[in-house]
């Protein structure tokens, strides 16, 4: 049972634990722009995402699904890179498109936190 | 992974790129440089990045080592030189000019990329001090 808290503020933490391990993923992308041989990285979501799309129980006797895993995103090879002349995949407009996206995102989840807990705070001073 | 690991990544790009940086600026400054500690007129430098496994799978880079250009450099026709053989010729060092500022605006590119990384990092971790705040 959801506290006073409800289920926003756990996940959207979550969201943004993985934004910030996206943003690490990014960092080492542009940091290896120049090294022979790298292959650029992106952090997939799917196995998380996969988890929040099971069913919810409804009744007792139903087996609640297996979701709820701390890091459920991995690092793959980004697909979407191209090769360059010394067999290196970092693309670097689109890593910069890909960090600045990636802030907005974290930056979207924490606004949210923010304003949840602003409404929690303006509810409990209105019972006073 | 804490806040800071992906800041540390974005330091070590810095770092990698100030030290190719530094090397550009040393084959410029010895464009015309006839005469070494080795004997022989300056040899080009290169720096060699390398993948540094960080924790998680994240790597940061590294640089593992300065080395000189094999390529020989041009020679010129030059009697009156104190440099020059015995058929009048001078070995000028391997510099290209123009190869050199093709890397060094890479240079630039790749450290000014680091930084906006890691102006990124510090907005988002501001934000996240935010939480709560009001």
């Amino acid at each position: 049972m959801p506290g006073i808290f409800g289920h926003e503020i756990s996940e959207l933490s979550k969201v943004m634990n993985y934004r910030l391990f996206r943003q690490g993923v990014i960092s080492s992308n542009v940091a290896n722009i120049d090294t022979p041989g790298y292959r650029a990285r992106e952090a997939t979501f799917e196995e998380e995402l996969n988890s929040r799309l099971r069913m919810e129980t409804t009744a007792g006797a139903h087996i609640p699904s297996a979701g709820e895993s701390g890091m459920g995103f991995r690092i793959a090879e980004d697909p979407y890179s191209r090769i360059g002349n010394d067999s290196n995949t970092v693309d670097l407009d689109r890593e910069m498109m890909k960090l600045n996206q990636n802030q907005i995102l974290y930056t979207a989840s924490a606004q949210i936190i923010e304003q949840k807990l602003t409404a929690l705070k303006d509810a409990i001073r209105s019972i006073r | 992974m804490d806040l800071f690991t992906a800041m540390d990544i974005s330091a070590s790009g810095m770092t990698a790129q100030r030290t190719r940086m530094n090397v550009i600026s040393s084959n410029i400054a010895n464009a015309h440089t006839t005469r070494t500690d080795e004997g022989g007129p300056y040899r080009r430098r290169d720096v060699i990045f390398r993948e540094n496994p960080f924790e998680n799978q994240l790597s940061a880079v590294t640089v593992e080592g300065i080395v000189n250009d094999p390529t020989p450099g041009k020679k010129v026709y030059d009697p009156s030189s104190p440099d020059a053989d015995d058929q009048g010729y001078v070995t000028n060092p391997n510099v290209n000019l123009m190869e050199e500022m093709v890397n060094m605006i890479g240079a630039t590119q790749a450290f000014e990329a680091n930084t906006t990384a890691v102006k990124t990092q510090k907005d988002m971790a501001l934000k996240a001090l935010q939480i709560g705040r009001n």
